[in-house]
């Protein structure tokens, strides 16, 4: 190819907006940008100078996908700079939680955002026909999610009942009992999402990479954990984030990116199951052995992939966490926390990956510094390194099928873009 | 929010007025998918928000919600999967849908901000749109 020029404006289904900028010329790739010019949104300023309690209320607000990630986040690092230990009855709630979210965002990612591109539609609506009974099934596990959201978080969007310490509202052990019978039901729904993934072809891509998720020794870390690495023997404690992790900035984005070991790294669900995959749940372990998901995988685009796994897991584990609080009972839990000068971190694994909240309060309680690790921040580096390395595979295609191969490639990480643009140091002259 | 805090604009106007015991008010930043989750058992529907009409900002429209008004946008869109992206899959799903009508208001500028903000048009459009939606609500059987 003599010459290409490629400019997406506004990648299609991915949350937010980013461009990509190819230039090729006599097929040596002279130009390739990952851009991101959604404006910043201010929150980690915004937050200073708030009480702890208004925090969470604030940063869920970060974003309309994974705002329940952004609270644990947020409470996770509150508590420990408050010193609070949250109770097993509120961490099992949390991590139920959790789930409803994965559950609802992988659901929306891989069935409305991914799949259109393997049957060479434009979006889910042509697919309503050749493969309806798919199609419901994913609409019935958003729709459960969304439910689950509801009943535990108290508004399918943004949660109301989760605040530092604990919960303004518990569910009855009657609405627990009901939303196992709909997350036993909904497992024939995930197989059949499950076979149809196993029957698509993913796009052959590998690049070594160093892949960076929360880790615990006793279950498929969502919930808290120490930050592991495929480059790394041993994990690195939460509060030591920035040994690990080091942000940057390129002029071309509003986005900050990150690096550790090596230039790259990625997060979320691949980087999940690269580091997790022993702690998977059965039918997880039976979704990726059916969808040909082996660790260590390099491919990018399966990604995809290791989000259905994923809801498999969160499905079956909701089970598992609701008969654990059903045997315990439901308990009102009385709760008191003083305020305290502290810094506290915490860590979440949200559907796109790693997140990290990291707040120093005052001895009133207020937030006087505050730091976010975003998840897509830190695969924005990734996102481009994999461009430049798979455009050279596209070359001898069409500019049109160049373009969709690049944007599937975007699409693939389910970019929270939104999230990423949330921070701007600003020095008042 | 800026102009696309339309909807949830009116339902604050409204929330503050005693509507009809059969009348629940729904607000809030949701998707289309979950709307169609929402709507579901419901005799009719009223959607309210902020859409581009190719009109003068705070011009606004009430219509019934044909399929061949909702066209497919899977551009940049605040709930990411639209209001007429959900109702065309639930009709190609042969889902049952109530009737369902729609209150637009054609923006001048969408933005994120820490709070609702409104610019003047729009702020002019809510205040005619929840009027007209009380006299409607008051005025069915």
């Amino acid at each position: 190819m003599s010459k290409l020029d490629i400019n997406v404006h506004y990648v299609s289904r991915v949350e937010g907006h980013g461009n990509i900028v190819v230039k090729v010329e006599d097929n040596q790739v002279k130009e390739m940008r990952w851009e991101i010019p959604e404006a910043p949104r201010f929150f980690e300023a915004m937050v200073r100078g708030k009480h702890y309690s208004d925090v969470v209320f604030i940063i869920s607000r970060i974003c309309g996908i994974c705002g329940i990630g952004h609270t644990f986040s947020a409470i996770q690092a509150l508590e420990k700079a408050l010193g609070f230990e949250p109770s097993e009855q509120t961490l099992l709630l949390r991590k139920l939680l959790l789930h409803g979210e994965t559950i609802q965002s992988h659901t929306l990612h891989f069935g409305y955002l991914a799949l259109p591109d393997f049957f060479g539609a434009p979006n889910i609506i042509p697919l309503a026909q050749t493969h309806r009974e798919q199609v419901l099934a994913i609409i019935r596990l958003h729709r459960l999610a969304n439910e689950l959201c509801d009943l535990i978080g108290g508004r399918t969007t943004h949660p109301i009942t989760t605040v530092v310490g604990g919960w303004t509202r518990l569910p009855t052990e009657g609405e627990l009992k009901e939303l196992r019978r709909r997350l036993t039901e909904a497992i024939s729904d995930v197989k059949a999402v499950v076979k149809l993934f196993a029957s698509l072809e993913m796009p052959q891509f590998q690049r070594e990479t160093e892949y960076i998720a929360l880790k615990k020794p006793d279950e498929y870390a969502f919930y808290d954990g120490e930050i592991a690495s495929t480059d790394d023997e041993h994990t690195t404690p939460l509060p030591r984030y920035q040994d690990k992790i080091h942000e940057f900035i390129v002029p071309y984005s509003t986005a900050k990116r990150a690096r550790a070991r090596r230039s790259s790294y990625m997060v979320g669900a691949l980087a999940r199951f690269n580091i997790n995959h022993t702690k998977l749940s059965p039918l997880a372990q039976e979704a990726a052995e059916q969808m040909n998901l082996k660790p260590v995988c390099y491919n990018s685009f399966m990604n995809n992939v290791a989000q259905v796994v994923e809801v498999a897991h969160a499905v079956e584990d909701s089970i598992r966490l609701i008969d654990v609080l059903l045997t315990r009972g439901i308990k009102e839990e009385k709760v008191e926390i003083k305020p305290r000068p502290g810094r506290g971190v915490g860590g979440v694994e949200v559907p796109r990956g790693l997140l990290i909240h990291d707040y120093t309060l005052d001895e009133r309680g207020r937030v006087v510094d505050a730091n976010m690790i975003i998840p897509t921040n830190q695969n924005h580096q990734n996102i481009e390194e994999d461009l430049k390395a798979y455009l050279p595979q596209l070359l001898g295609k069409s500019k049109e099928e160049i373009t969709l191969g690049l944007e599937m490639l975007v699409r693939a990480y389910d970019p929270c873009i939104s999230c990423s643009t949330h921070f701007l140091k600003v020095e008042w002259a | 929010m800026g102009d696309d805090g339309a909807g949830v604009a009116v339902a604050r106007i409204l929330r503050k007025k005693n509507l009809p015991p059969s009348a629940h008010l729904l607000e809030g930043e949701i998707d289309g998918l979950t709307l169609l989750e929402r709507i579901e058992g419901y005799d009719r529907v009223i959607i309210v928000d902020a859409a581009e009409m190719g009109l003068k900002p705070g011009e606004w429209r009430a219509f019934d919600a044909a399929m061949d008004l909702l066209k497919i946008n899977f551009g940049p869109s605040a709930h990411q999967f639209g209001v007429g992206e959900a109702l065309i899959l639930a009709k190609k799903l042969n889902l049952y849908l109530p009737p369902i009508k729609v209150y637009a208001i054609q923006p001048k500028r969408i933005e994120f901000t820490s709070k609702l903000q409104l610019t003047g048009p729009t702020a002019k459009a809510v205040r005619a749109v929840a009027q007209a939606l009380l006299q409607e609500l008051f005025s069915q059987p």
